[in-house]
């Protein structure tokens, strides 16, 4: 008998209604050994101790996430909950605060960073030499609920940083409601769509793109591409080309055969949870982030460009 | 019997060869090439020998002078064109100027002054406007298929390649003998002129609008030049969409996006890049390649024909410019300001009047 049979299966809780928190729990229950999923639809944060749970996976819309940390935090279990937690700070820093007390650790990593074609290309963007730039698009249609900047802008920065290697040194943001969203979270000026223009120290530029709302005649409605154009290879991370089609009778049916990010994300945080390992990217990882969006929106209300650099602490 | 018109180019280097002197060879019922100028002796001998020519010249003064050349095509380097334009309307010329009209508006502006007061026919060679794809883009906006155009992108990325093949095989002009008048800032903006005012009058052409405030993030990544050969640039328009281009010249070989346009409107989404067009690809070790196209990439079949038989009809049937100049001095603005944005880290306001405002401390009009 392995030592892995003699353990319990970890308790694994999925708080979240959406398709998000299907992934997750699909992801436990056919990829994750030893774990028990357990669905938890429509729970409330201050019913979570109804529930044995060893872990927590918060799934839910953005502006429900920080509630079910705080929760869990509070019970000490540990929390996977992907980014963004929260898109104000002052929520984060309690989070962070309270989590530091009570020795519970907070999974927050970026989906972007799990997503197999972004993290291929991260582990192979020295084969690329100089780095020209970097540019990068997140795209949604009607059909998908979530807000620019804290759900498309905010994980394509932190992927674009992470490629980069270098602090960001100041941006510029252009921002419109272009396709007449009628829900935009907490976007405060209402834009469904924006371009950014990110320099780093190194003096790398990205230019990162974001759209909600987009029609949903649209060919997809989530769509990414992300490349890292080099002096010596141009890496590209598209959406395309993962997939099995199947043709038969029955029609066209299409698997996809990469890893999602959810199921990567699963097997991390279960690893880390069962072996006591630190959380990749924990609460204070995900801090810098927000200072940093902070100004993005400073510079798309204001149409100016606005420095970066003092704005993050690590 | 129609009439076939004299023509004359000024200025024998990459693009006069790859370009215009193809398609004057195609129009040949329609023209006859009579003269070449370069201030390179060997290059304007080439040239005329190769595309029977019946005169060479090192001083363009010469060309025209001749009573026989009526239209001139002027394929000099940007800072050049200005004075040449003014004088080939001085002296009753019908004038096609390769793009950029010029490196600044003010000198954008006398080339109008200069053709509309000696009552010349004048365009400037804005080719893209005239390739088949991206006038099946303005024709599907044209009828409505997408609705109204909110957010556009076109992205450019050039091999390096393509460029020192240019040097090697058709002798860009260089000032100093070690690298070409493109990598020399006394010379040249870089990417924002060399190709960024290609996308940017392109995206402005689609929005069908004005612009009112550029930002660009620029970089010089090769170690030969002095010259951002990397540019990024941001633009909004009056209507309140938003539009970008990226422009990369110093990419290694192979990627199959030169060109990639997405249009995002109201009802509907345009794509068009490049990645079907080489049909030629070599699959080794070292992994995938297309070997450049160049004359595919250029569209020189068919985009620098139709400019210039636009011209001609236009001479000699009054039929519309499809760029008109003004038009031309409009991208000329819009790549003047991604410039003076990218170098300052300010954003370029833009007046009504369409002039670059300098809301900096010192003030006035750049």
């Amino acid at each position: 008998m392995s030592s892995t049979e003699q353990r319990p299966p970890l308790r694994v809780g999925v708080v979240g209604a959406g398709a998000g928190a299907g992934q997750y729990f699909d992801a436990l229950e056919q990829r994750v050994a030893d774990v028990e999923a357990v669905p938890l639809f429509g729970v409330a944060p201050d019913a979570l101790g109804a529930v044995p749970l060893d872990a927590l996976i918060v799934a839910t819309a953005t502006p429900e996430r920080a509630a079910f940390v705080a929760a869990a935090v509070g019970r000490g279990i540990p929390t996977c909950c992907p980014l963004p937690v929260t898109g104000d700070l002052s929520t984060l820093d309690g989070l962070i605060l309270a989590a530091t007390e009570a020795g519970v650790p907070v999974f927050v990593p970026n989906p972007l960073r799990y997503w197999s074609p972004l993290h291929t290309l991260h582990a192979r963007r020295r084969s690329v030499g100089t780095y020209s730039a970097i540019w990068g698009a997140s795209r949604t249609t009607r059909a998908v609920a979530g807000d620019i900047w804290t759900d498309l802008a905010l994980p394509l920065i932190d992927a674009a940083w992470w490629c980069a290697g270098s602090e960001i040194e100041r941006v510029q943001v252009m921002a419109e409601r272009l396709f007449g969203a009628t829900e935009c979270g907490d976007n405060d000026h209402a834009a469904d769509a924006a371009i950014m223009l990110v320099r780093f120290a190194s003096g790398l530029v990205a230019t990162l793109e974001v759209a909600r709302s987009l029609p949903d005649t649209h060919p997809q409605a989530e769509e990414l591409v992300f490349e890292l154009l080099g002096w010596d290879a141009i890496l590209r991370a598209v959406p395309t080309n993962q997939t099995v089609t199947i043709t038969n009778g029955s029609g066209i049916a299409q698997t996809n055969w990469l890893p999602t990010p959810a199921a990567a994300i699963a097997e991390a945080f279960v690893s880390a949870v069962r072996d006591g390992t630190p959380m990749a990217q924990g609460l204070l990882d995900a801090r810098w982030t927000l200072p940093v969006l902070e100004k993005v929106r400073l510079a798309a209300a204001t149409g100016e460009m606005v420095r970066v650099g003092g704005a993050l602490r690590r | 019997m129609a009439q076939r018109f004299g023509i004359g180019v000024i200025g024998c280097g990459t693009i006069a060869q790859s370009a215009h002197l193809p398609a004057i060879a195609h129009l040949r019922d329609r023209v006859r090439l009579v003269a070449v100028a370069d201030v390179r002796q060997e290059a304007a001998d080439h040239v005329a020998r190769t595309w029977g020519a019946g005169a060479a010249y090192t001083d363009y003064h010469a060309l025209l002078a001749r009573p026989d050349v009526d239209v001139v095509v002027i394929a000099t380097p940007e800072f050049l064109h200005a004075e040449q334009v003014e004088a080939a309307a001085a002296a009753g010329k019908h004038i096609l100027c390769e793009k950029p009209m010029a490196p600044t508006v003010e000198e954008a502006d006398r080339m109008l002054v200069a053709t509309r007061a000696a009552g010349v026919r004048f365009m400037v060679g804005h080719s893209r406007r005239f390739t088949p794809r991206y006038l099946a883009v303005r024709h599907a906006i044209d009828r409505g298929e997408i609705g109204q155009v909110r957010l556009a992108r076109e992205n450019e990325r050039r091999p390096r390649a393509m460029y020192r093949g240019l040097s090697l095989s058709s002798g860009a002009w260089s000032p100093d003998g070690t690298r070409t008048w493109m990598q020399d800032p006394a010379y040249s903006l870089g990417a924002v002129m060399l190709n960024a005012i290609h996308e940017v009058d392109l995206l402005r052409w689609f929005v069908g609008d004005e612009v009112t405030s550029v930002y660009a993030e620029s970089r010089a990544v090769s170690p030969d030049s002095d010259v951002p050969d990397y540019i990024s640039i941001q633009m909004r328009f009056s209507n309140g969409a938003l539009a970008a281009s990226e422009v990369v010249t110093n990419l290694p070989h192979g990627y199959p996006l030169y060109h990639h346009l997405e249009i995002f409107g109201s009802e509907g989404t345009i794509r068009a890049d490049d990645a079907q067009m080489n049909t030629y690809r070599e699959y080794t070790e070292a992994g995938t390649a297309e070997p450049l196209n160049f004359d595919a990439l250029l569209h020189i079949g068919t985009a620098y024909v139709d400019e210039l038989a636009n011209l001609l009809d236009h001479i000699a049937h009054d039929a519309p410019l499809w760029v008109p100049p003004e038009e031309a001095r409009q991208a000329v603005l819009l790549a003047v300001a991604a410039a003076w944005s990218s170098s300052r880290g300010q954003v370029a306001r833009i007046s009504p009047d369409f002039y670059l405002v300098d809301d900096s401390a010192t003030g006035g009009t750049a």
